[in-house]
């Protein structure tokens, strides 16, 4: 991905107060659904928001798109040590207050959080969740279609 | 749509690739077909603004000041990165000047060495010196004897004139 973005040939100049009031509640909103602590949050936002713009300062603003940026930030965070609460994989999970993920039933949903916010892969999932990996694929798949309808796609 | 890009598309690759998931093998072959296939393109973008879509729902907007606390941070980073630079360009120049370490030992099989051109002043003025002196030490010597003889026969007439 990287390798794509870099290969761009267009290039405009970074302004860094656009790029941060275009997706800074975004990430914001990304940090503290894979912390759940608002303070830590805030914290690791400075810091990954800081590192991204200083590591692509050569970028063009076309190539710093929200994917490249969330993706950034699932890499950082998963490097950090979290708590094993954090880490655990639940399929009992709690309705969440957002409307989009509401949609999404409770495996669904387990699959969808775990893959977005703590990066686990098809085959960690399978394992855990006892399901064979075409099922996590189905199910990854299925709630990504949902988003899609809701964002009226 | 060619029909083996819709299965593709339908495989669930793209989900993937946009959870950040993909292998580095699903991360080329997502890259080459973006290249290749306008449709794969547009069915990957579209799925990137709906991932958009989804976060700008679970945005969350950070505190006042946290703006200027990355700005502060983004110039801490570039600070340490010049000093890093300073350090690293003045042990070069240190490196430059000791001999010790910048030279490497080479045994060589030639017998003879090259010097620079500077030294054939050095030596030129060597040997005009050397003939000086040695004009003097000819010159003086001759006086000398001239000398001892010149009071060897005043001795004598000396001798000669005693009584």
């Amino acid at each position: 991905m990287l390798k794509a973005a870099k290969q761009s040939p267009y290039k405009t100049p970074v302004d860094i107060r656009w790029i941060y009031n275009k997706y800074s509640a975004m990430l914001l909103g990304y940090i503290q659904g894979t912390l759940k602590n608002q303070h830590h949050s805030e914290q690791q936002l400075v810091k990954i928001f800081s590192s991204y713009m200083k590591e692509h300062s050569n970028y063009g603003a076309e190539q710093l798109t929200w994917l490249h940026l969330r993706q950034y930030a699932q890499k950082h965070l998963s490097q950090l040590h979290l708590k094993a609460q954090d880490l655990e994989v639940s399929v009992v999970s709690a309705p969440p207050n957002n409307k989009i993920l509401a949609l999404l039933d409770a495996t669904e949903r387990t699959v969808f959080s775990e893959m977005y916010y703590h990066r686990k892969s098809i085959s960690y999932l399978s394992g855990i969740l006892n399901l064979p990996e075409n099922e996590v694929r189905g199910l990854l798949k299925s709630s990504l279609d949902k988003i899609r309808n809701a964002h009226g796609n | 749509m060619p029909m083996e890009i819709r299965k593709i598309i339908e495989s669930g690759l793209l989900e993937t690739y946009v959870m950040g998931i993909a292998t580095d093998e699903e991360i080329t072959q997502v890259e080459n077909l973006s290249v290749n296939f306008p449709e794969f393109k547009e069915a990957l973008t579209q799925l990137e603004l709906d991932m958009e879509f989804l976060a700008q729902n679970m945005a969350v907007p950070p505190p006042p000041l946290v703006y200027e606390k990355i700005e502060q941070e983004i110039n801490e980073i570039k600070l340490r990165d010049q000093q890093l630079l300073k350090i690293d360009k003045h042990t070069d120049e240190k490196t430059y000047k000791s001999p010790g370490e910048r030279y490497i030992e080479v045994e060589s099989s030639s017998s003879h060495m090259r010097i620079h051109k500077a030294w054939r002043w050095v030596f030129a003025a060597v040997f005009v010196l050397g003939k000086v002196f040695l004009g003097f030490a000819i010159y003086y010597y001759l006086e000398n004897r001239q000398a001892q003889e010149r009071i060897e026969e005043l001795k004598q007439e000396i001798r000669s004139k005693a009584p």
